[in-house]
């Protein structure tokens, strides 16, 4: 085995594949779990009365979501590794950016400068954070 | 770690895009590579430097601060 290795002029059909596909059953999923839990809050709002029905319905939502969760971590697998490294370093900053804004808001909410805040915008900032937070470490990276 | 990927991307007169097509990944992920924002993996770094006809310490040069 010769110490340089000999030029390796692989052909433009070997391009990586697209990811397209992988992207756009994440955006379905996502838009899955933001309706099923529109639909599910208003289905609870309403107070079904069997245990059953209020069960089912948390569950369809939950589940929606772990839909999501999973075709995303497929969808990362797919990426080269330099796109993983700006995926785990987005979810990183997106977590520190909603543990530090959820205990800010505990202790604003304790030194009463902060009314209620309702648990299903604590996930919504939390979305909004990881997409700001791809952005910033893609512009980083650029 | 200092790399030579832009010199020698210059002599093949390739592109960005083009090196990352070829090496299957990114046109950001070459110029994160370049601008030393990114260390590539063993594995994209051996592939990078076997497009070049180079060995991998050819093309990644180890500096004593790394």
């Amino acid at each position: 085995m010769s110490d340089t290795p000999g030029r390796e002029r692989p052909d433009r059909s070997s391009n990586p594949p697209s990811n397209l596909g992988a992207a756009a059953w994440v955006a379905v999923t996502l838009l899955f779990w933001i309706a099923a839990t529109t639909v599910a809050r208003r289905v609870l709002e309403n107070d079904p009365v069997g245990l059953l029905a209020r069960v089912g319905t948390v569950a369809v939502a939950a589940g929606g979501f772990i839909a999501f969760a999973a075709l995303l971590v497929r969808f990362v697998r797919t990426l080269d590794e330099f796109s993983r490294r700006v995926q785990l370093m987005a979810a990183a900053v997106a977590f520190i950016v909603s543990i530090t804004a959820l205990v800010a808001a505990d202790l604003l909410q304790a030194a009463h400068l902060l009314g209620y805040v309702p648990l299903d915008g604590i996930w919504v900032f939390m979305l909004a954070a990881w997409c700001v937070s791809q952005v910033a470490v893609a512009r980083y990276y650029r | 770690m200092k790399n030579r990927l832009r010199v020698l991307r210059a002599e093949e007169n390739w592109s960005q895009a083009e090196l990352g097509m070829r090496a299957g990944v990114s046109r950001q992920a070459i110029n994160a590579i370049e601008t030393g924002k990114y260390e590539p993996g063993l594995v994209l770094a051996m592939k990078i430097a076997r497009l070049f006809g180079k060995r991998v310490e050819d093309v990644f040069v180890l500096e004593d601060s790394d």
